[in-house]
């Protein structure tokens, strides 16, 4: 595994789900 | 017998009931501020609570907390190789790996595609691990003190620092360190060591190496906050993490704690003190059928190959080669299960790890017999037996709106709860909280089932290897972090010249669903319940659905199975179901 590429490929996709959990939240204040 | 079998279960549920009782009136006392600090609480009280919190601030921040204890987990994991209290030299965990673990700690999860022992420093067990144990068991708890505040109409639904420091510090960490106490007294390890060295009985010449660490800790902790990852690969069925009897009635009774007393808790803030007694009996109704059902198909019955397939009864036989020898066939099918817990321990916890989302084990689930399987698979997919601490009175809240709404349709009167009129705003709110949960569990057990990336992962074939992969979605799906271990996706180190071949597939996709299926639950029924709550009190009439009696009682259980437990029946028949009936053609019924 190329760590170069895997490590923060991970780190973004976890911090890319979370971001979607906070358009939940402004989804849920809009509804 | 009877005695041998059903006292433990029994024990444990008074037990726990009789506790809930003075836990619940605590908790209440604390999560509403009514104490007086020690002067130096009162000094770190002062700096974290900034205000008080509308709904949406404390949704942020409850999200900021997570992203930031994500990137705080990544970075322990990944520098494992730099960090001090690694005298083996363990290097680091794959990335995938990393990704997946750090979710499942952060989630409440902890489902652990790596052994403990074998991939995990202490270091990162105690900061990492132990961290994340505390953390994120708080971070449930909270989410529903603030859904009580928000529905009783609060002006702020509270300060989510100052709501964790309160949980962790005055309700985790005084339970836990008796417990910690207790395990240590039954000869869990509690050391900084990594290993020990020991002379076995089998081969005196040689010394083994096992792995030892801050365990007592680490279970007083992952029980309570109904967290299930373990220190160990084979978490509490390892006997450094359960030694005895007597250690394992601890933590099977740790983790029904704070799920029961968080139920009395919802009533007694919200002064519904009935009400909350209504639900808490719906959940044990549902908790002792669960326990029952699988202790009678999974301990008092053998596999179903044996019974239904094979021509001839089954009979049990002596063996010779075990005269002497305390083996008792007649103990049941103890296959897969510690002899030291005794007959129905193994079973009892299956039945009660998932019900209360804790997702540790004492005993193999890929072990019990499939209608037995059953229990636990439902436990997930309802996800409010008693539930994880805060998020199973949060589901169950939204059965309730659900069912008085369906009821209130029914009978052509407005829908209320607590004297507030349920519109169409609270509705889609709920519908979308719920729906989460099965599109999470079925949308990739079918993607996996039907792809190389599940068929290439299961050990068992047909319907049983449907249900590794049904299992290990709703175990994501449903925060409990349990699997059928029969599934081969650890990647293990970085360098690992030979990964389970779908590891990454897994990882990621697991790793997706706990985020979602964790966080959205919670910030659209604390929404539901600031919308409810700002609504205007309607006064109290003979028409009013009483949510304090019997119809309400069978309402919500009738809510819970039809709404909840229907939307699997499909996949159940597929997988559980269909390993018990036998190979296809079907030949005989085998119960």
């Amino acid at each position: 595994m190329n760590l170069y590429i895997w490590l923060p490929a991970m780190l973004l996709l976890g911090l890319f789900a979370m971001s979607l959990c906070f358009l939940f939240l402004r989804g849920c204040d809009q509804i | 017998m009877f005695i041998q079998i059903w006292l433990l279960p029994f024990a444990l549920l008074v037990t726990a009931i009789l506790l809930a009782f003075p836990l619940s009136r605590y908790l209440a006392w604390i999560m509403d501020g009514n104490y007086q600090p020690l002067a130096i609480f009162k000094w770190f009280e002062k700096r974290l609570n900034f205000g008080p919190q509308n709904w949406q601030q404390y949704a942020g921040s409850l999200l900021i907390f997570n992203t930031l204890l994500f990137v705080f987990g990544f970075l322990i994991l990944a520098l494992q190789p730099w960090m001090p209290l690694n005298p083996s030299g363990k290097t680091m965990l794959a990335p995938t790996t990393i990704f997946n673990s750090v979710i499942a700690f952060m989630t409440n999860t902890d489902l652990q595609h790596y052994a403990g022992e074998q991939y995990l420093s202490n270091f990162s067990q105690i900061f990492f691990c132990i961290t994340n144990l505390f953390l994120s068991a708080a971070i449930g708890f909270s989410a529903l003190t603030a859904i009580i505040r928000a529905l009783r109409s609060d002006l702020a639904v509270g300060n989510f620092f100052l709501d964790m420091w309160r949980i962790v510090v005055y309700i985790f960490l005084p339970i836990a360190f008796m417990l910690g106490i207790i395990f240590i007294s039954q000869g869990t390890p509690m050391t900084f060591k990594s290993s020990i060295q020991v002379t076995s009985l089998e081969t005196p010449t040689l010394q083994q190496t096992l792995v030892v660490g801050p365990v007592a800790a680490f279970e007083a902790i992952k029980m309570l906050g109904t967290n299930g990852g373990g220190f160990y690969a084979m978490n509490s069925a390892h006997p450094f993490e359960n030694p005895t009897a007597f250690s394992n009635f601890f933590n099977t009774l740790a983790m029904l704690l704070l799920p029961f007393s968080l139920v009395l808790m919802y009533g007694r803030m919200l002064k519904r003190v009935r009400h909350s007694l209504i639900i808490f009996s719906v959940m044990l109704f549902l908790m002792v059928s669960a326990i029952i059902w699988t202790i009678t198909f999974d301990t008092l019955k053998p596999n179903p190959a044996l019974m239904g397939h094979a021509e001839q009864n089954y009979k049990i036989v002596t063996v010779p080669a075990t005269t002497n020898l305390p083996v008792d066939q007649h103990l049941g099918n103890l296959e897969g299960k510690e002899m030291r817990f005794g007959t129905s321990a193994g079973a009892t916890f299956a039945a009660l790890t998932t019900g209360v989302a804790c997702g540790a084990i004492n005993a193999e689930m890929d072990s019990l017999n499939p209608l037995a399987a059953l229990t636990p698979l439902l436990g997930m997919w309802l996800n409010c037996i008693f539930g994880g601490k805060g998020i199973g009175m949060i589901s169950m809240l939204l059965y309730i709106i659900l069912g008085i709404f369906i009821a209130g349709m029914m009978v052509g009167r407005t829908p209320e709860y607590l004297g507030k009129k349920i519109g169409a705003r609270e509705v889609k709110l709920v519908i979308i909280a719920l729906l989460i949960h099965p599109l999470m569990i079925l949308a990739p057990t079918g993607l996996f089932a039907a792809t190389h990336w599940g068929i290439n992962a299961v050990t068992n074939p047909g319907a049983h290897g449907l249900t590794q992969i049904l299992y290990q979605f709703s175990s994501a799906a449903a925060n409990n972090g349990s699997a059928f271990n029969g599934l081969n996706l650890t990647y293990g180190f970085w360098n690992n010249l030979n990964p389970a071949p779908e590891a990454i597939a897994w990882d990621i996709t697991t790793g997706l669903i706990m985020i979602f299926t964790r966080f959205l639950p919670i910030l659209a029924p604390l929404a539901m319940a600031a919308y409810l709550g700002a609504k205007k009190t309607s006064p109290y009439s003979l028409g009013t659905l009483r949510d304090d009696t019997m119809t309400f009682w069978f309402l919500l259980l009738g809510t819970i199975f039809i709404i909840g437990a229907l939307l699997f029946l499909p996949v159940a028949t597929l997988g559980p179901l269909a390993e018990q009936l036998g190979p296809i053609p079907f030949t005989k019924m085998s119960f």
